[in-house]
């Protein structure tokens, strides 16, 4: 942003720069073209009563002529009829010689610059060409030899100075600006890692000031709705959980064992989906205001945990995880519990000995794939595993429908599979962090 | 006979635990708020009490910690929330132990008696548990194996624990995850498999050729002496 006033400034500067710089520069030529033209008016008038007074005499002229042409870009010449000319510019031209014979004084365009041409009578208002001498002054346009050079050059200066000065004045500005809002960056990124730090003091603009205060706002509004929902799980956990604890103790009074064990039963699975339904409602208290964790690295650390009991039921456990970003959008207890639950259908589903093997890969566009296969028996057929309550083997048949919950909540999903022995390959695709 | 205390006030669950634990030859009182808890703690001197979290006067946290500036009677904290910084803060205030609802009359005398067993006198003069050259200090936590340290989990330390305190008897996979766990019927048996593996590790053993940890195969574990 800093960068973007700063060029921003330079531009909209250089453009004023120019718009004033050019005409001023234009100006000052013309300027000086007028100062040189006033300046021949005045040398033509004193050349003139010159030629008058010294006559034919042009030594005298000559000296004169030389203390005149002495300055800058204006030669003043005297043509005499004669074809002798006192001067820096000899020799006529046919301009010189139309001024002689018609006695009027005329003024030219050059290549140089502007040429008066003034004939001077030296025999009275009826004197003859022969007695006609014509005073040429020359004046160059102004040139790179001129004083105007130097004023361009104080001008460019000048241009450079303001351009200079706005743009220290312009970074103030933007640190100005930039600083609380870089500020408010670093704060707003601080929540997006899931901390609170301490609000950052207010600072900068109005605008910035308010944004800080409305972000601070709803934080604590977050925190607050953290809070209630995580007192009405509590709330839930005690309302559910109470009566199926006074269930279970009337249970345990019947007489009947068969109907005792079905009921026991019954309250079992109540008791799973309670289980599920409060652990679900958990999930914003556990992921707080961002949820992300190193799936990667929990997916060692997992395998890592599960390792022993492969090597104490005998079984091949191979480990390949790919290394990378491993960032995904879960809090780290779902993705462990993911994994858990991976890994625990694995060993409850397949007999000892059979292969396990776990491996994890970080995604092109970011999240990580976890893949756990075995060389078992594979996924029943028919049986849609990641249902709500299909199960086997005595478990809950909540596993699979956890996982799927959670790769689904950080933007990935499940896939279910034969591996390439026929047993089981569970495919998690975790999603990148918000 | 034993008296247990209830403060308990859920109105189907009071009578009822009375009415069981009754039956289980328990002289029981009860309480429906935790003043009157409290109140009864002081005047009865029971020798147990049960205590639920969620009470309509002040929350059981708060009696507990009340009671515990005022008795050293053994407290079971009885309760929905299962969460950690509720379990943990309750066996930091001084409770004795935690069982998570819903449970079962046998689940929790099953814990009154190993509470009471354990509150049966002071913990110095009743030295670590200890199963041939396995040692545990239980009030400290420690562990040791021929004089050697383990360096246990929490869990680990736990389940060890346990089976030392039932050495010799098959525990069921399903008695760890309700009294190690707190899982009374959710939890996996490879949760306790994978454990019982580390556990075996950290013993130096295996389960090929074990020593302390023996599997009994579809029933559950058993901690005991080596034999020879």
């Amino acid at each position: 942003m800093r960068r973007s006033l700063i060029v921003t400034v330079a531009a909209a500067v250089a453009m004023v720069l120019l718009a004033m710089l050019v005409p001023m520069a234009v100006l000052l030529r013309d300027y000086a073209l007028e100062d040189r033209l006033s300046r021949a008016a005045l040398e033509v008038q004193a050349t003139e009563a010159a030629v008058s007074r010294y006559g034919t005499d042009r030594g005298d002229l000559g000296q004169y002529l030389l203390g005149v042409n002495r300055g800058d870009g204006v030669r003043t010449t005297v043509l005499y009829p004669d074809d002798i000319s006192v001067g820096p510019d000899p020799g006529e031209d046919y301009d010189t010689v139309q001024a002689r014979n018609t006695g009027l004084a005329r003024i030219d365009d050059v290549d140089e610059g502007v040429e008066f041409l003034v004939p001077v009578s030296l025999g009275g208002s009826s004197a003859a060409p022969a007695d006609t001498p014509v005073i040429r002054v020359v004046v160059e346009r102004p040139g790179l030899e001129s004083g105007i050079v130097r004023s361009l050059v104080v001008l460019l200066l000048l241009g450079v100075l303001l351009l200079l000065g706005a743009l220290v004045l312009a970074d103030r500005l933007g640190r100005s600006f930039v600083q609380p809002v870089r500020a408010l960056a670093s704060y707003a990124g601080q929540l997006g890692s899931g901390r609170r730090p301490s609000s950052p003091t207010p600072d900068g603009p109005p605008e910035v000031r308010e944004l800080g205060a409305a972000l601070d706002r709803l934080v604590d509004r977050i925190e607050v709705l953290l809070e209630r929902e995580r007192a009405g799980v509590s709330d839930l956990s005690h309302r559910l959980r109470t009566p199926i604890t006074a269930l279970r103790l009337r249970t345990e009074g019947l007489a009947d064992p068969g109907e005792r064990e079905r009921l026991g039963a019954d309250l079992d699975h109540l008791e799973a989906m309670v289980d599920h339904v409060v652990r679900e409602a958990r999930r914003s208290e556990r992921e707080g205001l961002v949820a992300s964790c190193d799936a990667l690295a929990l997916a060692a650390e997992r395998a890592a945990f599960w390792e022993p009991l492969a090597e104490d039921q005998g079984r091949a456990f191979s480990v390949s995880l790919t290394p990378g970003d491993g960032r995904v959008r879960a809090a780290e207890e779902d993705v462990r519990a993911v994994l858990d639950v991976l890994l625990d259908n694995v060993f409850s589903h397949t007999p000892e000995g059979t292969t396990v093997r776990v491996a994890g890969a970080p995604l092109p566009d970011g999240g990580v794939e976890l893949v756990v296969e075995d060389d078992g028996p594979g996924f029943p057929a028919g049986v849609d595993v990641t249902g709500r309550g299909t199960s086997g083997a005595g478990s809950t048949g909540l596993g699979l429908a956890i996982v799927e919950q959670t790769a689904t909540e950080s933007g990935g999903g499940l896939l279910v599979e034969a591996s390439a022995s026929g047993g089981g390959r569970v495919v998690v695709r975790l999603g990148p962090p918000a | 006979m034993a008296q247990v205390l209830i403060i308990e006030d859920d109105a189907r669950i009071r009578p009822l635990l009375m009415r069981t634990l009754g039956e289980r030859g328990y002289a029981v009182a009860s309480a429906s708020t935790g003043m009157q808890g409290l109140s009864m703690a002081v005047e009865n001197r029971p020798d147990l009490v049960i205590l639920d979290l969620g009470l309509p006067d002040i929350d059981g946290t708060q009696v507990l910690t009340m009671l515990r500036a005022v008795s050293d009677v053994p407290v079971i904290v009885a309760s929905a929330r299962d969460d950690d910084p509720s379990l943990v803060g309750c066996l930091d205030a001084g409770a004795d132990d935690y069982v998570v609802k819903p449970y079962t009359t046998t689940q929790l005398e099953a814990r009154i008696r190993a509470v009471m067993r354990r509150a049966g006198g002071p913990a110095e003069a009743r030295g670590p548990l200890q199963v041939g050259e396995l040692a545990i200090d239980v009030p400290g936590r420690r562990a040791s194996l021929a004089g050697a340290p383990l360096d246990l989990s929490p869990r680990e330390f736990d389940l060890l624990r346990h089976l030392a305190e039932h050495a010799g008897e098959v525990v069921t996979k399903r008695q760890l995850l309700t009294d190690v766990w707190h899982q009374a019927w959710g939890g996996s048996d490879k949760t306790v498999d994978v454990h019982l593996s580390w556990l075996r590790r950290k013993l130096g053993e295996t389960a090929a050729e074990p020593r302390y940890l023996h599997t009994v195969r579809g029933v559950g574990v058993r901690l005991a002496v080596p034999e020879g």
